[in-house]
């Protein structure tokens, strides 16, 4: 049996909006999760797929205890994250690393990718001397950086997008994190940076067991990497399950239209075409029912609009938040 | 949602050609000397059909449609080369005519479209002056017809046309962009990447209504993508760019079906994909060399798998596949 080294156990979470200037816009809460629960195990690739908006780098943010939940608990080995302070928070910041979407932004300018990939090490006072070099240098490598030597005296603005990006994980994979969050990283990137990529981060689990949250738009770079993946829309899972699963046999309508806007020539031949979005929102944004309920086709007028559907286990591991999950529907098609 | 496909059939034997490049060099003048961000491009677009340009991050895709437009910035020039629209070469074009031909011929979607409105002006307004520019004449009440009949067009509710653009979604501004693009009913349309700031339902519906208006209104179209999905979607023809140059050109099928040139494989060996058998992907090693002191053989020799001594030292030739299907590389025929 796998086991967790991550859960997530009804997380909430919600930011105050300022508002716009004229108050065109009032000031709210805006909720970013709604009860979010998961569980990643040990040594595993778990995609969180979703549009702009979803919630997925607030989730990816909350792991990394960059910020805390509104409600609920992130448990990392069944310990509570959100109470850490002191010492027990340096030591959860050496297990759990991130990398972000922008290698522009995310290295120092002034730092060599030395400096920057040592500087975990002299903060959590990781090795020494010429330990400390080597272990460094051999993470340049692996971060395929190659020959480390090469690289290590230069600067940021040397490199290529893709080059920071591998610096970037060679930082956050110096320390040998037990969980990594992986938060767009080939977003920015052009594709063949972006396959060099995936295949460090393949290379990290297969050589570090380290377990990575891998937030993404896109399902096929998820299918590529990720073992299981959750679909969230809205501040909710919509549906988890393998990755083969969720993409070759998704439940939930969200999902079955997020797998029909992808272009269809070449990387998407062959998929079939669910057609449950509708064309015009229908009413009922604030009703109190599921999130997807005014684009939702296959919506039940009723039953849909007042009550939001939970994520239930349809069989071991698959779970899908639908009232009518698959090829059934509770409308009659028209989307009434 | 209606599915479009792109039809018609590419190769010298169908439709007439609109816009012909040939040898177009581009360059900018930077502090480490002249940069040939585009070297030695011809390709043509026809009436009624869409040519894709796709390639990497500074692969001269949009140096080419800035140029078409005549839109490049201050160091920016054109070295060598003809773009003939309608026969007619728009490099001899002064400034004043220039402008004529600008939108009301040739229109311009750019990069990141969303922040190309005017946040103080309804968008309405915005469209109204677009066609009043180059059409006077007309009356309030014709214009207003117009933009709503523009509106429709892109499906956008006409209930929102006195709204400012910050009250729309992304995909709703990026609508307006192209209804403003159509408002002088322009024969050819360059749309730089234009989708790619958007999600892929959004994204998706745009796509699927721009195959659609351009097949309606028979306006031809060159598309510029790093994606090659969308590019595959939506076009007839495929133009492959990398470092400057045009390296693979055909229709799609030809391009995609039987790829030529070790960049256009390795670029689609790059993509993960969502069907049949999950497969290791082949990332590109390596670098793009520099504009600024191109190598003088093949420019993608370096990172090649199939590159022999002689790729390095000489310029490749154009190879014809067939007469619709080019290849810039001596060794696409051996596999």
């Amino acid at each position: 049996m796998p086991e967790p080294i991550l859960n997530l156990k009804e997380v909430f979470k919600t930011y105050k909006s300022k508002g716009s200037l004229f108050g065109v816009r009032p000031a709210g809460l805006v909720k970013a999760l709604q009860g979010i629960n998961l569980e990643v195990m040990r040594g595993e690739i778990f995609g969180l797929v979703g549009e702009s908006g979803s919630g997925k780098t607030t989730v990816g943010r909350l792991i990394s205890n960059l910020e805390s939940p509104a409600a609920g608990s992130v448990l990392l080995d069944g310990e509570e994250i959100s109470n850490l302070h002191g010492r027990r928070l340096k030591a959860y910041r050496r297990r759990v690393q991130m990398i972000f979407q922008d290698p522009y932004q995310s290295l120092n300018p002034q730092l060599s990718i030395y400096e920057s990939v040592v500087e975990p090490l002299v903060i959590h006072r990781i090795a020494v001397g010429r330990e400390r070099m080597e272990r460094v240098l051999e993470m340049i490598q692996t971060s395929g950086l190659s020959p480390p030597e090469a690289f290590a005296n230069r600067y940021p603005h040397q490199l290529s997008g893709g080059q920071r990006q591998r610096v970037a994980i060679a930082r956050a994979m110096v320390l040998k994190p037990d969980f990594l969050v992986a938060d767009e990283p080939t977003s920015m990137l052009d594709a063949s940076y972006s396959a060099k990529i995936f295949n460090i981060i393949l290379e990290m689990r297969r050589r570090f067991g380290v377990a990575i949250l891998f937030i993404t738009h896109s399902l096929a770079a998820a299918r590529y990497l990720c073992d299981r993946i959750a679909v969230i829309y809205k501040g909710r899972l919509m549906e988890v399950g393998t990755a083969e699963e969720v993409i070759h046999s998704p439940l939930h309508p969200y999902s079955q239209a997020l797998i029909d806007a992808l272009p269809k020539f070449g990387v998407s031949e062959g998929i079939p075409r669910y057609d449950t979005l509708l064309e015009v929102e229908r009413d009922g944004a604030d009703a109190a029912g599921c999130p997807f309920f005014v684009r939702c086709r296959k919506a039940h007028r009723t039953k849909c609009s007042r009550e939001v559907p939970a994520l239930e286990a349809l069989k071991p591991g698959r779970y899908v938040a639908c009232f009518f999950p698959g090829n059934g529907g509770g409308g009659d098609g028209t989307g009434l | 949602m209606k599915e479009t496909s792109a039809e018609g059939k590419s190769g010298s034997g169908a439709g007439e050609v609109l816009l012909e490049v040939e040898d177009l060099i581009v360059g900018y003048r930077t502090k480490r000397g002249f940069m040939r961000a585009v070297d030695g491009v011809s390709f043509h677009v026809k009436k009624g059909l869409s040519l894709g340009l796709v390639g990497e991050s500074g692969c001269g895709k949009t140096t080419v449609g800035m140029a078409l437009m005549g839109l490049l910035p201050p160091n920016g020039e054109v070295k060598a080369g003809r773009i003939l629209f309608k026969g007619e070469d728009l490099l001899k074009n002064t400034e004043e005519e220039m402008r004529r031909v600008r939108w009301k011929e040739i229109a311009m979607i750019f990069q990141a479209a969303m922040n190309a409105l005017n946040p103080v002006q309804r968008v309405e307004k915005q469209i109204a002056e677009a066609i009043l520019t180059h059409s006077p004449e007309l009356s309030g009440k014709k214009v207003l017809r117009q933009v709503e009949g523009l509106f429709q067009m892109v499906n956008l509710p006409l209930d929102r046309m006195r709204d400012y653009p910050h009250q729309y979604s992304g995909g709703m501004k990026q609508r307006a962009i192209i209804a403003m693009a159509l408002a002088c009913n322009p024969e050819l349309i360059i749309a730089d990447e234009p989708t790619t700031a958007l999600d892929v339902i959004v994204q998706h519906q745009i796509l699927e209504e721009t195959k659609a208006l351009q097949k309606d209104l028979g306006i031809s179209m060159i598309f510029i993508s790093h994606d090659i999905s969308i590019v595959a979607d939506v076009c007839h023809d495929i133009g492959v760019m990398y470092a400057g140059q045009l390296v693979e050109y055909g229709s799609r099928e030809e391009v995609f079906g039987d790829p030529r040139h070790y960049y256009t494989r390795a670029l689609l060996e790059s993509y993960p994909t969502l069907s049949g058998e999950k497969r290791d992907l082949v990332p590109i090693p390596g670098e793009t060399p520099s504009l600024v002191d191109p190598p003088s053989g093949c420019r993608f020799c370096d990172r090649c798998s199939a590159s022999v001594g002689e790729c390095s030292m000489e310029r490749p030739d154009w190879l014809e596949v067939s007469p619709t299907h080019r290849v810039l590389c001596g060794r696409c025929f051996s596999t």
